[in-house]
């Protein structure tokens, strides 16, 4: 579902992403971990259409998001760590640009639609107030609706659980883990270590632009050669240059 | 502990701040100075003149002028007050240091004080420019001493404190009882209003008439007419009275009337600090609670998403655009502001003397450069800044399956409506009042059609190539580099195309005049000015598209 095939990005003479290659199939949860500055958002980014590469190719859903972008794009849902919407629409007017922006199926009752997915994420009572009134973790549930309302392949995420209570991680697990149950692919960038065990079938740990591991957490720790040891130390060995 | 945080942050600013921002500091400073200098030059020709008026007493002179001056600071206390109402509601309950500030273990009435400070600064600082080189005319023509100059200048410091006061207090009473954007929107519609109003008041009286005098009766009726509404035992009057004192050499009048408006300040601070006590608390607590009430439906977006010979996703983007403009305040104030100017542009046209019947073929022709000036100025305002006021949710741009042919294509059909709808209404009024041939009428609307060409894509490419997805407020763009390049480019355009159409229009003034004149050779003057308007248009929009599909967010966006 998601190709990034040799992925480099430079800023001058820094090497934000280094010669990166990882497949993530359809149906699976990906949890993208690395320090801080190890290169993640920069990945997301240029995933996303935000960025240019220095060079290198992503496929989604088997579209270069360079070449064939508008195609790609209608591939996946993003969700950044930095929710900036368009404060003066109100809920259901964000929603309604959105899934008419993306062209969803026009047979579909698009109030119904929108009402469920604002519903699901607990904000259907706020669905006209405007979104410069809304608190971050309702920004948040909201730009997950917006990711998700249009039915796309793949969700890329960046931070997902930053700001939310406890009862909106939950729904965002829940949401997630069914999302992927339909076959769909998740890629999610992540400080949490106990989240990712949570709910990741696959990590990527990346470290100053390289990948450092990929797999499985079993495969994982089998390569760290910390067979009982938690995420969090195999993580910090993988990521303190030991290996 | 506040004045060296400020000295810290106006430091680093100077220091730090990189090319873009000394660019800036020197434009701002360049551009006040230039401010201040016309302001002089004006307020100079009205008293130098009356200062010279031999045939009248003296007493007279002082007595109108005290009178003139009681209507401006009537006008500034008037301006002072609306400012504040509105700027109180960003240092008292917007600003973001306030959520640490309150954390912090400082007393509360030294932050009062603070915004008060900031409050006070920001509603008044473009008022002092206008009123400091007005006091230094005055001074230098009827006290010629330092000395006094001095004391007005203070005095006039101490008097704008006193609106603020009482403005700050008005808006911490209106937030305690109505949701803060509401009381916003308001205050900024009145603003808007008052400012037109009085707009066209300074229109109405002629002010030409005082740099240029007819005769001295003449100016003497205008004087004593535009002062007529001035009463008495009122801050303004005082700061008037206080001032024409000076002059006169009345220390005790002077001293009188300074402690009336001290004492008005003091009352103020009592006032305000009275309501900070009682009130603030309820005020700032609404404040943050920051869920709203619901927000009706957009009428207008109804309409859009029944046109269905737009595409679905082309529908989207019109709507969204519609209406976020029509929630946002700041835009409703351009809107007042552009209208005002209008209308007084039109009563201008309306007003020009045409002395013999060939002469109106000219002014229509300078008409037509005129309204290609108003509309770069509408190009700078609503088309150059609209790719950037995507602001910070560019990203749902950027990610979303739009292609950026579709997306230029919805804002040229909207900004295409609002300069070519605009630019007609002002060239058919005009050349109506002007009492236009038809046959100009319609040269004029078609080369106004060729400006609003031009415009558009100079206005959509440039702003494109020079988008700022970080800017809070829109006008900021045009002291920006390539803001300034828009309207010096915008200009040439206009002026090239005028200079094209010309010949069409001197055959039109000898037609006027009884000769008879090719017609062919005409049409390819028009047509050249044509293809120019259309260079215009298709060159920057196609490199500011393929800017637009280049471009690369940072890693900190």
């Amino acid at each position: 579902m998601i190709e990034i095939k040799n992925l480099t990005k430079k800023y001058g003479e820094l090497t934000a992403v280094n010669n990166l290659s990882m497949t993530i199939p359809k149906g699976k949860i990906f949890g993208f971990l690395g320090p801080n500055g190890a290169g993640k958002t920069t990945t997301i980014k240029i995933m996303t259409g935000l960025m240019k590469p220095t060079s290198g190719q992503i496929l989604i859903a088997g579209y270069d998001i360079d070449k064939q972008n508008i195609q790609a794009k209608q591939c996946f849902g993003y969700v950044p760590d930095k929710g900036y919407l368009y404060e003066k629409l109100t809920a259901f007017e964000f929603l309604q640009f959105i899934v008419n922006v993306f062209n969803t199926d026009s047979n579909m009752n698009q109030y119904h639609v929108i009402h469920e997915y604002l519903e699901l994420f607990s904000l259907l009572q706020w669905k006209d107030s405007l979104i410069e009134s809304f608190s971050h973790g309702m920004r948040q549930r909201l730009l997950f609706a917006a990711a998700l309302i249009h039915q796309p392949l793949a969700i890329i995420i960046d931070e997902p659980l930053a700001g939310l209570d406890p009862l909106g991680m939950r729904l965002i697990r829940t949401v997630l883990t069914d999302f992927a149950a339909k076959g769909n692919t998740v890629f999610m960038s992540t400080h949490s270590l106990s989240e990712a065990e949570k709910i990741c079938d696959l990590l990527g740990i990346i470290h100053k632009g390289n990948l450092v591991a990929m797999g499985t957490f079993q495969e994982i720790k089998q390569k760290a050669l910390l067979p009982d040891s938690p995420l969090e130390e195999i993580f910090l060995q993988l990521t303190s240059g030991s290996l | 502990m506040f004045i060296r945080l400020y000295l810290t942050v106006a430091i680093n600013y100077i220091k730090k701040g990189g090319s873009k921002t000394h660019s800036r500091l020197v434009f701002g400073v360049v551009g006040s100075a230039a401010f201040m200098a016309f302001a002089f030059w004006f307020f100079n020709k009205i008293f130098s003149y009356l200062a010279g008026l031999e045939q009248f007493p003296l007493f007279f002179i002082h007595g109108l002028v005290e009178r003139f001056f009681s209507m401006v600071f009537l006008t500034v206390f008037s301006m002072i007050i609306l400012s504040s109402l509105i700027t109180s509601i960003s240092t008292f309950f917007n600003s973001r240091e306030l959520q640490l500030l309150y954390t912090l273990p400082i007393a509360r009435w030294r932050i009062f004080t603070k915004k008060a400070i900031e409050t006070v600064l920001y509603s008044s600082y473009l008022l002092i420019l206008l009123a400091m080189p007005a006091l230094v005319a005055y001074g230098r023509n009827f006290a010629f001493e330092i000395h006094v100059i001095i004391a007005a200048v203070v005095m006039f410091l101490i008097f704008v404190i006193g609106p603020c006061l009482i403005g700050t207090a008005i808006t911490v009473i209106l937030v305690a009882y109505l949701p803060i954007r509401r009381v916003h929107q308001f205050l900024t519609g009145l603003l808007a209003v008052v400012f037109i109003i009085l707009v066209f008041l300074f229109r109405m009286m002629n002010p030409e008439k005082l740099i240029n005098p007819v005769s001295t009766m003449d100016f003497i009726l205008l004087l004593n007419s535009i002062s007529e509404p001035a009463v008495k035992n009122y801050p303004h009057f005082w700061l008037a009275a206080s001032i024409t004192s000076l002059a006169k050499q009345d220390w005790g009048s002077f001293l009188r009337y300074d402690g009336y408006i001290v004492g008005f300040n003091l009352i103020g601070i009592v006032f305000l600090s009275i309501v900070l006590k009682t009130v603030y608390a309820r005020s700032w607590n609404r404040s943050q609670s920051t869920l709203q009430g619901n927000i009706k439906p957009n009428k207008v977006s109804k309409i859009i998403w029944k046109l269905k010979w737009f595409k679905t996703s082309s529908r989207a983007l019109l709507v969204k655009e519609l209406v976020i403009f029509s929630r946002d305040p700041t835009q409703w104030s351009q809107i007042f502001l552009l209208i005002a100017l209008i209308i007084v542009y039109i009563y201008n046209i309306k007003n020009i003397p045409v002395p013999v019947p060939s002469a109106q073929i000219i002014i229509a022709y300078i008409n037509i450069a005129l309204s290609g000036f108003v509309l770069a100025a509408l190009g700078m305002r609503f088309v150059f800044p609209s790719i950037s006021l995507e602001r910070q949710a560019s990203w749902i741009l950027f990610t979303s399956p739009i292609d950026m042919k579709k997306y230029f294509q919805i804002k040229k059909v909207l900004y295409f409506f609002i300069l070519f709808s605009t630019s007609q209404v002002i060239i058919w009024l005009s050349n109506y009042y002007l009492g236009a041939s038809l046959k100009i009428m319609i040269i004029s609307a078609a080369i106004n059609f060729e400006f609003v060409i031009a415009i558009l894509g100079l206005g959509l490419g440039l702003g494109a190539i020079f988008k700022d997805f970080t800017i809070d407020n829109p006008i900021k763009l045009a002291s920006t580099f390539g803001g300034i390049l828009f309207m010096v480019l915008s200009f040439g355009a206009i002026g090239f195309i005028i200079l094209i159409e010309a010949y069409p229009v001197y055959l039109s003034f000898k037609e006027q005049l009884g000769y008879s004149v090719s017609a062919p050779s005409e049409w390819i003057f028009h047509c050249g000015a044509l293809i120019f308007a259309l260079l215009c248009y298709y060159i920057p929009l196609r490199i500011g598209m393929n800017y637009m599909e280049g471009h690369s967010f940072s890693v900190f966006d």
